[in-house]
């Protein structure tokens, strides 16, 4: 048995997660792509979430709205015909929990919305938007030498890292092609 | 008839209390308070004192501007301290013999410990059977192309026992491989990881933390490690404690090369000679030196450590602010508070932080008197209005908080500011006995900064001030002392699941801070003001209380701006019930709470001056 059906499946199709499955709901405009709804199902998969998988007509909140009703885990997204998508909650009636207004078009954005929709599920802060900012290290102070002529610890030990590295990589390359000729 | 203005510069706010004085009886106007301009006896203090001025004239329906009205202006004569804060760290981590993954990201892959060489993805294919690999993956190769290429290398008896991968893909290639094997993800750095070493990947099953990587033995046990290099692996076991995944990499052409830093002695110089305590004692010992050298003449650092380039660092910066020479700086309290110091970890490839021992060193500096006759002269000619400098700060902080319902003498003030804590007794006869600590809210602010890893100041006063709640719907949040509470709006959702700080008027403000939760923020901050302030009360009621018995001081009264805070007031009151003295926050003239003392001793020592 394929592990990728358990995570993702389309509405009305063999391939349908169970019904009574925890799974978040994502409902697309009919002019999506299917590899949207995988770059979506992607980022909940990422976050252990499972992702459903249905297309109807409408804007992305109504279909986010829809989606989140359906879902048992009370969480719905909506992608609509031009590069829009939402994120409703059930709890939240009045308008989407998160809107994007455009981009719903690219990879990386589409994975965001999979992986914020799990987030919310599992009640655990959402990611940041811009990609570089998920990257960023917790600033702290670098080791520093008082008073002393030496260089800065935390150079020279990178310095001789690499150094090292590089002499092993080419070692290495060195001995292994030695060997199968 | 007359109206008075006491006016209270102080090292962050200038306070104003406008009062009419009619004969001796005083009707208290309106108060102001700002923040200070400048150094505190400078002239840039003046425009701090306008704008506090002005919005006490203004709230006693006045022009903001008009200083005509005010027949005279009193300012204090300002205790000639300023206080300093450094950080050191004691110890460090080095990693030498091998290279390691410790950080934590939220979502690895599968589960359990692979033990392999390190291999490019890009030569897994031309593996031969039988060879067990590790493949790092980049960012740049999609998870469904990864995941068929470790299929592919396992069906041809390549074992496959662990992966490193650059991008967020840890748990989707995971599930599309046909047996479970560790995977660490999320590895920005991922060019640094060295290729064709012995390797070894642990991760934890959810909810749990790894184990073998963290254990020294189980270390040696995995590559072989000779008693000697067990001992130089501790570093990376230790770095990697409580992490859910982590990578350790043998290099085997390290050379073994460990630096220490030392911390070094600090000296101190009191009346029966010099005294030395080693900073790596901790500040338990440092401040039982301190203590055994009271009154103190001056602290040096051991030339050539890290608290000897820490103590000057502070000399000159002390320096530069009062334009004394350098020499003649004379440091005569510091208050040293153990702390922890994220540090980034040497040798390390995903930028891991290993939190080392530190400790914190408050400083408090004695200038020569204040040139406040000179500011008065300037304010008196810029103003219009005639500037009187009144008595000691120490004796109108005492006649201000006399004001707060249920005190008398003999009676003890604590002024809780943000650069040092001062302490005066009054006894019944009117004597005053004074002292001025090291250590106070901006020491605190530096603590909670660096043991939570950030530098931001602002941020860490905000924590300092307010209380902490983590957002847990789009409705609810669940405060730090597990009460519940509902919004009718939904909340934002820049602040969903996060730790958040609560402030006044049901503002919630996220904190963008990796790896956090509400308990080790909560316990950060208090921590911080118990070391700090705390300690500093006893500190300093030991000083002032006659014959150096705090048992002796009947009433304590808690004044300045960081006795306003939350929690401060109550964890000194708690602490000083044990000694049987009424600790509590000051309530100056019944409604300005702990703010507002000296200036209103100003006004009311006018009437006793009969000026």
């Amino acid at each position: 048995m394929s592990v990728f059906s358990v995570w993702f499946g389309q509405v009305g199709t063999p391939s349908a997660l169970p019904e009574k499955k925890p799974a978040i709901w994502l409902i697309t405009d009919p002019s999506c792509p299917e590899d949207a709804a995988r770059k979506v199902a992607d980022g909940c998969e990422e976050e252990g979430t499972p992702l459903a998988w249905d297309v109807r007509q409408g804007s992305a909140s109504d279909l986010a709205r829809e989606a989140c009703l359906s879902s048992h885990l009370e969480t719905g997204i909506g992608i609509g015909p031009d590069g829009t998508a939402a994120i409703a909650l059930v709890s939240v009636s009045e308008k989407p929990y998160i809107e994007m207004t455009s981009g719903a078009a690219d990879e990386k954005r589409l994975r965001w919305l999979g992986q914020a929709a799990a987030r919310i599920t599992k009640s655990q802060p959402i990611p940041p938007r811009s990609e570089n900012a998920l990257m960023t290290p917790l600033k702290a102070e670098e080791p520093k030498n008082a008073q002393t002529d030496k260089q800065p610890a935390g150079e020279e030990a990178e310095k001789e890292l690499l150094t090292r590295m590089l002499t092993e990589v080419l070692l290495n390359g060195i001995l292994k092609g030695g060997g199968l000729k | 008839m007359a109206i008075v203005a006491g006016i209270d510069i102080g090292n962050a706010t200038t306070e104003t209390a406008l009062a009419r004085v009619d004969g001796r009886k005083v009707t208290f106007l309106s108060t102001g308070i700002k923040a200070t301009t400048g150094i505190k006896g400078t002239l840039q203090n003046i425009a701090g004192l306008r704008s506090s001025l002005g919005m006490a004239l203004e709230k006693a329906g006045f022009r903001h501007d008009e200083y005509g009205a005010v027949d005279v202006i009193r300012l204090n004569q300002a205790a000639p301290v300023i206080g300093d804060v450094a950080m050191e760290t004691v110890t460090e981590t080095i990693v030498t013999e091998s290279t390691m993954i410790g950080h934590n990201p939220s979502t690895p892959g599968g589960v359990g410990v692979g033990l392999g060489l390190t291999v490019a993805f890009e030569k897994l294919r031309d593996l031969p059977p039988e060879e067990a690999a590790i493949p790092i993956i980049e960012a740049k190769h999609d998870y469904e192309l990864a995941a068929s290429e470790i299929k592919d290398a396992i069906s041809r008896g390549v074992r496959v026992t662990a992966a490193i991968c650059q991008s967020d893909d840890g748990v989707l290639i995971a599930n599309r491989l046909p047996c479970v094997i560790p995977i660490v993800d999320e590895v920005s750095a991922i060019d640094r990881v060295p290729l064709g070493m012995h390797c070894c990947v642990e991760v934890a099953p959810p909810g749990r933390v790894i184990e073998l990587l963290a254990n020294p033995y189980d270390i040696a046990t995995l590559f072989g490690l000779s008693p000697e290099e067990t001992k130089h692996i501790v570093p990376v076991a230790r770095a990697l404690v409580g992490n859910r995944s982590a990578v350790v990499i043998r290099t085997p052409l390290g050379e073994v090369k460990e630096r220490r830093i030392p911390a070094g002695e600090l000296y101190i110089i009191g009346p029966q000679g010099k005294r030395t305590v080693n900073v790596e004692d901790g500040a338990d010992d440092i401040q039982k030196t301190i203590l055994a050298c009271y009154p103190v003449d001056n602290i040096f650092g051991q030339p050539g450590t890290n608290v000897g380039g820490m103590m000057e660092r502070v000399r000159r910066t002390m320096s530069d602010l009062t334009e004394i020479p350098i020499a003649d700086v004379y440091i005569r309290d510091l208050l040293a508070v153990d702390t922890l110091v994220p540090q980034k970890v040497v040798g390390g490839v995903a930028g891991e932080f290993s939190l080392e021992s530190g400790v914190a060193l408050a400083v408090m500096v004695k200038t020569e008197e204040l040139p406040m006759q000179k500011l008065a002269a300037a304010i008196s000619r810029e103003l219009g209005v005639k500037v009187e400098v009144g008595g000691v700060e120490a004796d109108m902080a005492i006649r201000g908080a006399l004001t707060t319902p249920g005190t008398k003498p003999p009676i003890a003030i604590l002024d809780l500011g943000a650069g040092s804590s001062d302490a005066s007794f009054m006894k019944t006869d009117g004597s005053v006995a004074l002292t001025h600590l090291a250590g106070a809210g901006n020491m605190v602010n530096t603590i909670i900064a660096s043991e939570l890893g950030f530098e931001d100041t602002e941020l860490a006063e905000a924590i300092k001030r307010n209380p902490l709640c983590r957002v847990e719907s789009a409705f609810h949040i669940r405060q730090e002392d597990g009460t519940v509470r509902f919004f009718s709006e939904p909340l934002d959702p820049s602040a969903y699941g996060r730790v958040s700080l609560l402030h006044d008027g049901d503002i919630l403000q996220p904190l963008m801070l990796p790896h956090i939760n509400v308990e080790r923020v909560r316990a950060t901050r208090r921590k911080a003001k118990q070391e700090v302030f705390v300690k500093n009360a006893i500190r300093a009621l030991e000083q002032v209380a006659p014959s150096n018995n705090i048992r002796l001081v009947d009433y304590v009264v808690l004044v300045g701006g960081s006795a306003k805070d939350f929690e401060i007031a109550n964890m000194i009151t708690d602490a000083l019930a044990r000694y049987g003295i009424v600790a509590g926050r000051g309530n100056i003239r019944s409604t300005e709470g702990p703010r507002n003392a000296v200036a209103t001793g100003l006004v009311l020592s006018s009437v006793a001056n009969g000026s």
